[in-house]
């Protein structure tokens, strides 16, 4: 069977971007996406290829001398390629020797695929506010290591205690009551911080900032991940049509403009495993400004959940729902709007279906990463996604729904938490 | 004779975690975690291997029953074309010669259609058939899920142990096809 995504034509490229107009950088990186398909995923995974490349960019941003030392790939994450090495370098004056630092480039296709300048600006935007790796170059072109690329320091810490498991990408880490009481109420107040942080004064050029009492934010971000599914699905699955159409047909005009953090969950934080503090958040390639709700929605999903020594569910391996939310409310004086928020635990699914079963397999299908046999197993995530999914449109008031209408039946959210 | 594919499958397993994951060097975590994922892949191939046939054949007929219900609620939004190709498909289960591949093309085009037939009657005007479209595909996609589920729980992703059955058993529950039947009770 002949798929038009394997080879997609200029024509169709265009008819897509037309169809789901979005942010001019979440169009530019998609579109690239698209129109390298059909090249080969070449071996530049080498080091002494990103060697050169590296050390090319460093020289472009610094006058004084520099060595690179000890590049070697670093583990964790599948979206971007990771090397961490040591740079001797003059920071405004100041001779440091042996600072580590992370590079992170963009594979050919990733689960996610975003504009490295997007995360670079947000980094910048909010170090001073949010710990994050501090961000010093950004290749945002591919012009010295041949796809985007962004240097970052190296932050020390965790993702799990050092007795605790977890499957791929930090999913289903598990937390003891110590740790989740240290944890997550950094966990929650750094949240919060994101979503009230007045970022003016920011260079944020690579977004298209929304505007309060429109639906500009929810349009595009449907349309972004509508274009995603369009773009890479394998096959077709109607319950994410659907879900589509309610999306489309249900969403509210922004009440609030947050920056949201786009991928807030366990996992992508890092600790200090003795004082159990927070030392840096993680993955912002998926930030963009528009309705708090959906970082709510994402970091609450079932499939983040891991139950605690009774077996209750706690999401985000750290708070029952209900604390969950309260908690947040009282860390950002920001109310959560019920329906708001069961709207953009819809969108949250959605969208994860989009990554795993479209993106993700799609770049494992065409060799496009060195994680490819990761996002093949990640994949398996994707059936549960859909039944958590399926689940929630069946139980929100779907006649209503479909109709336009408002919601008159409230929805039991507990009910939605997995029996663990 | 040839070696049956789940031996072959369990020496590879066997030589991934004795031989190839102890010799790779302890700081190439990437490695080391590509490893783990490449012998849990070859283990959840192994218990997938038995049921891939039969699990694509089972989806061909919920497809087709699919396709039939859509009809029915609207044989209009349904072209003879897609009906014709539900017709068709669910002949191929009981052919003997039909390839996985053969299958797998099947189910990827009635899948196709469905999506594209979703996507139509959400866009109707009348908001009976809006609704009714969406209760059969939820219905269609409890059983279709289960069956997914069923297939990956060794990845241990999933959280909703309750309804999470063995493979076996959800290809042989009977209820896959009763979309119609339940829509008429």
């Amino acid at each position: 069977m002949i798929d038009i995504r394997n080879s997609p034509p200029a024509d169709w490229i265009t008819s897509i971007r037309a169809r789901f107009p979005t942010e001019r950088t979440v169009d530019s990186a998609l579109t690239r996406k698209l129109e390298q398909r059909t090249c080969p995923s070449e071996d530049w995974t080498r080091e002494r290829d990103i060697a050169t490349g590296l050390r090319d960019l460093i020289s472009r941003q610094t006058p004084d001398p520099f060595t690179i030392r000890g590049l070697r790939p670093l583990s964790g994450g599948a979206s971007k390629e990771q090397y961490v090495f040591e740079l001797d370098w003059t920071y405004h004056g100041e001779r440091r020797t042996g600072e580590r630092m992370v590079l992170a480039r963009d594979p050919v296709e990733s689960i996610v695929t975003t504009e490295r300048t997007r995360e670079f600006q947000l980094l910048k935007a909010v170090k001073s506010d949010i710990p994050v790796p501090p961000p010093y170059w950004e290749d945002g072109a591919g012009a010295h290591l041949g796809r985007p690329s962004i240097v970052c320091g190296f932050v020390e810490g965790v993702q799990k205690p050092p007795t605790g498991t977890s499957n791929v990408t930090g999913i289903g880490v598990q937390f003891d009551a110590e740790h989740r009481a240290a944890l997550g109420p950094q966990f929650i107040d750094y949240l919060a911080r994101i979503h009230t942080l007045d970022v003016q004064g920011a260079d944020l050029s690579s977004f298209d900032i929304p505007s309060v009492g429109t639906t500009e934010d929810i349009d595009r971000q449907i349309n972004w991940w509508a274009r995603v599914w369009e773009e890479d699905r394998l096959e077709a699955v109607p319950l994410m049509n659907l879900a589509e159409q309610w999306l489309r047909r249900n969403r509210k005009p922004l009440d609030f403009v947050s920056l949201v953090h786009g991928d807030y969950r366990t996992g992508n934080f890092l600790f200090d495993p003795v004082s159990k503090r927070i030392t840096t958040i993680l993955d912002w390639e998926l930030g963009f400004f528009g309705d708090r709700h959906f970082d709510l929605a994402w970091a609450t999903m079932p499939l983040f959940c891991t139950p605690d020594e009774s077996g209750a569910p706690l999401c985000s391996s750290l708070y029952a729902l209900d604390d969950f939310l309260r908690n947040y409310e009282r860390a950002s004086g920001m109310p959560i709007d019920e329906e708001r928020f069961e709207y953009y635990r819809i969108f949250a699914h959605w969208r994860a279906i989009a990554m795993t079963l479209g993106a993700g397999l799609r770049a494992a299908d065409g060799s496009k990463t060195h994680q490819d046999v990761v996002l093949a197993w990640f994949g398996g995530i994707s059936y549960p996604f859909l039944e958590s999914l399926r689940q929630i449109l069946g139980n929100v008031h779907f006649v209503s729904s479909v109709n336009g209408q408002p919601e008159e039946d409230s929805v039991e959210i507990d009910s939605m938490l997995p029996k663990t | 004779m040839q070696p049956s594919i789940d031996l072959r499958l369990r020496a590879m397993i066997k030589a991934m975690k004795e031989s190839i994951a102890p010799a790779i060097d302890p700081s190439n975590q990437t490695a080391l975690e590509q490893a783990k994922v490449v012998a849990g892949s070859l283990d959840l191939i192994r218990q997938q291997i038995d049921y891939v046939h039969w699990f694509e054949a089972v989806d061909v007929l919920a497809h087709a029953a699919l396709i039939e219900a859509l009809t029915e609620v609207d044989a209009n939004s349904v072209s003879a074309t897609i009906q014709a190709d539900a017709a068709d498909a669910k002949t191929l289960p009981a052919r003997w010669q039909c390839s996985l591949a053969t299958l797998r093309d099947a189910n990827n085009a009635l899948r196709e259609s469905i999506a594209g037939l979703t996507a139509d009657f959400a866009a109707c005007e009348d908001p009976d058939i809006r609704s009714r479209v969406a209760g059969i595909i939820i219905r269609h996609e409890e059983d279709q899920l289960r069956r997914e589920r069923a297939f990956v729980a060794p990845t241990g992703f999933d959280v909703f142990p309750e309804s999470l059955l063995p493979l076996e058993k959800v290809l042989e529950i009977p209820g896959q096809f009763s979309i119609k039947a339940e829509r008429h009770s």
